[in-house]
């Protein structure tokens, strides 16, 4: 008798956890193995760690669960105060380990866009700051930063930060966050799994000249959207074009955890070759991340294509000012020119339900 | 009612950082969010004044001119924008009341940084199952805004949006939804197993003792 009590018993704490389990998510996964990306993430990021001295160390090292996860920003220092430690302010060696630790999280195209969004703001340094329209800012009191103008906003390779969040593992939670003006990357990585979201790519200049190249950071962001654009149908552009404009990311910085009625023409009214195109276009994100994350990523968007939506607002021809929206369960891109200028863009890419890892991670 | 706005305000203070969006110049963003319940309509806005038209603003709250910003010129600000905002529901009007708002200082506004929020709530009678149209409108410095609107997807699955226009400046929204009969709330569900598991529990402690009796 007093078996079977204590059977029952068990089976009924039994079904209680796995009641619960079942809300809570997928648990931790397997770890990461040799040479995989979270490996070498590892590596990387434990090797920027040692080079640091104990005032650097407590600057970009933070508790995995610390309000800095979502301490980014689009915003140049000056405006914005980013709390980790500053690529200007670590000798060569220590700022050649932590772009190597950026390298490491990132696809080869992915650091390349990093790369060429930094170098855009040490041109915009050189021009005397970024400015859209209207006058420059109000004088004010010195501001966080240095140098600049306007009242302490500055611009530049330098001022781009960069934090672990949590101890790099093959097997729990953490985090690599690098950013500055224009520039927002969140990589959560979870044993052998890693999510990019949120992470905010802009511009500005969104065209220079760098060595003798012209760079376009987010040129392909624009030149693939209004291929597709151009692919469509008059009957498929009236669902797609919005008769409204859109000044601004709706979901930037500041808009964790919400979810906009989708707009826009869903995938199933496009033809193959034409959700091609869009994949091809929500690649140029989800491909910032390393190729085994991104490759996970796009598997989910494409699962969730009869779900997902394109919607656009503004000109239609290349050359003009347009936003642009693709939004499906798993993924929420935004493309935003700045008020009227084509040299001027802010993006955002997140996912509703994997911002910051939140699938991955056990709460 | 202003007390509690008050309070709410000197609360609200207190807060997180207001992480700001575009470095804005010489417009005065205005971004809604809606989210709508069966009693309720919930408007989320966030006004963020570029750099260029701060003072400006800034002015419009400050009365006494002593460039800060007291609970109650808060108050009146955010009341003052509130007033600005329309709510019809199937035709007919509901007032929004400000539930909670936060104002940054004069400073953060200059650099392009400052957000304000407010979020106010109107609680129409609880839809009937069918049909209904939403109308929203923000006049609210219509010389100096752009403006943002859109609505969050509803929690409760007995709502489904079904169709949403604005005016070419999104100073108008237009939503068509339907309410659907049935228990709904996404909570029930959640609750489910824990439940069964209870039940469970209770259905095999109650075996257990008469086999033991």
């Amino acid at each position: 008798m007093k078996h079977f009590s204590v059977v029952a018993v068990l089976t009924v704490l039994a079904t209680l956890a796995a009641a619960v389990a079942a809300q809570r998510g997928p648990a931790a996964t397997a770890p990461a193995a040799a040479g995989s990306a979270t490996a070498k993430a590892v590596l990387a990021a434990n090797a920027f760690l040692a080079m640091l001295d104990a005032g650097e160390r407590a600057k970009a090292a933070f508790p995995f669960d610390s309000p800095q996860r979502t301490n980014w920003s689009n915003l140049p220092s000056g405006i914005y105060q980013r709390n980790s430690v500053r690529l200007g302010d670590l000798t060569p060696a220590k700022r050649d380990a932590a772009m190597a630790l950026v390298a490491a999280v990132l696809s080869a195209d992915g650091y390349r866009k990093v790369t060429d969004i930094m170098n855009g703001d040490e041109v915009l340094r050189g021009a005397g700051g970024g400015q859209t329209g209207g006058r420059a800012g109000g004088g004010g009191p010195g501001g966080r930063g240095g140098g600049g103008r306007g009242g302490g906003v500055a611009f530049g390779k330098d001022l781009y930060y960069i934090a672990v969040l949590g101890s790099p593992s093959t097997t729990t939670p953490w985090m690599v966050q690098f950013g500055g003006h224009h520039l927002a990357i969140n990589v959560t990585i979870v044993g052998r799994n890693n999510v990019i979201t949120p992470s905010l790519p802009a511009a500005q200049p969104a065209k220079y000249t760098l060595n003798g190249q012209t760079i376009r950071p987010l040129g392909k962001e624009n030149d693939k959207a209004f291929a597709l654009m151009g692919a469509l149908n008059a009957e498929q552009r009236k669902q797609a074009i919005l008769n409204y404009r859109v000044s601004d990311l709706v979901l930037g910085p500041g808009e964790d955890g919400k979810t906009i009625q989708p707009e826009g023409i869903v995938a199933t009214a496009l033809s193959e070759s034409q959700q091609n195109m869009l994949l091809d276009i929500a690649h140029e994100w989800v491909g910032i991340l390393n190729d085994e994350g991104a490759a996970a990523r796009m598997a989910e968007i494409r699962t969730n294509l009869p779900r997902t939506y394109f919607a656009w607002s503004g000109a239609t021809e290349n050359g003009g000012i347009a936003y642009y929206r693709i939004q499906g369960p798993t993924v929420l891109i935004e493309y935003a020119p700045q008020q009227g200028d084509l040299d001027h863009i802010h993006t955002i890419y997140r996912d509703p339900t994997n911002d910051y890892g939140a699938r991955l991670v056990t709460p | 009612m202003k007390a509690r706005a008050t309070l709410t305000a000197l609360l609200a203070y207190a807060i997180i950082p207001c992480t700001a969006d575009a470095h804005r110049l010489d417009e005065y963003l205005q971004a809604t969010r809606i989210s709508i319940e069966r009693d309720r309509v919930v408007a989320e806005i966030n006004l963020t004044p570029g750099a260029a038209v701060a003072d400006d603003v800034f002015a419009a709250i400050d009365g006494d001119r002593n460039e800060k910003i007291s609970p109650i010129e808060g108050a009146a600000y955010a009341d003052h924008v509130v007033r600005s905002l329309s709510l019809d529901i199937d035709g007919e009007l509901h007032s929004l009341a400000l539930d909670t708002y936060s104002i940054p200082s004069l400073a953060d506004m200059r650099r392009g940084e400052g957000v304000i929020r407010l979020r106010a709530t109107a609680r129409p009678p609880a839809a009937s199952s069918g049909r209904h149209r939403l109308s929203f409108a923000n006049t609210h410095r219509s010389d100096i805004s752009v403006y943002l609107i859109n609505a969050l997807i509803p929690t409760d699955d007995r709502i489904r949006i079904t169709g949403q226009s604005r005016d070419m400046l999104q100073h108008e929204f237009k939503m068509d939804y339907a309410v659907s009969e049935g228990e709904g709330d996404a909570g029930l569900a959640a609750a489910l197993p824990p439940l069964l598991g209870l039940m469970l529990a209770a259905g095999v402690y109650a075996v257990a003792r008469r086999a033991n009796a």
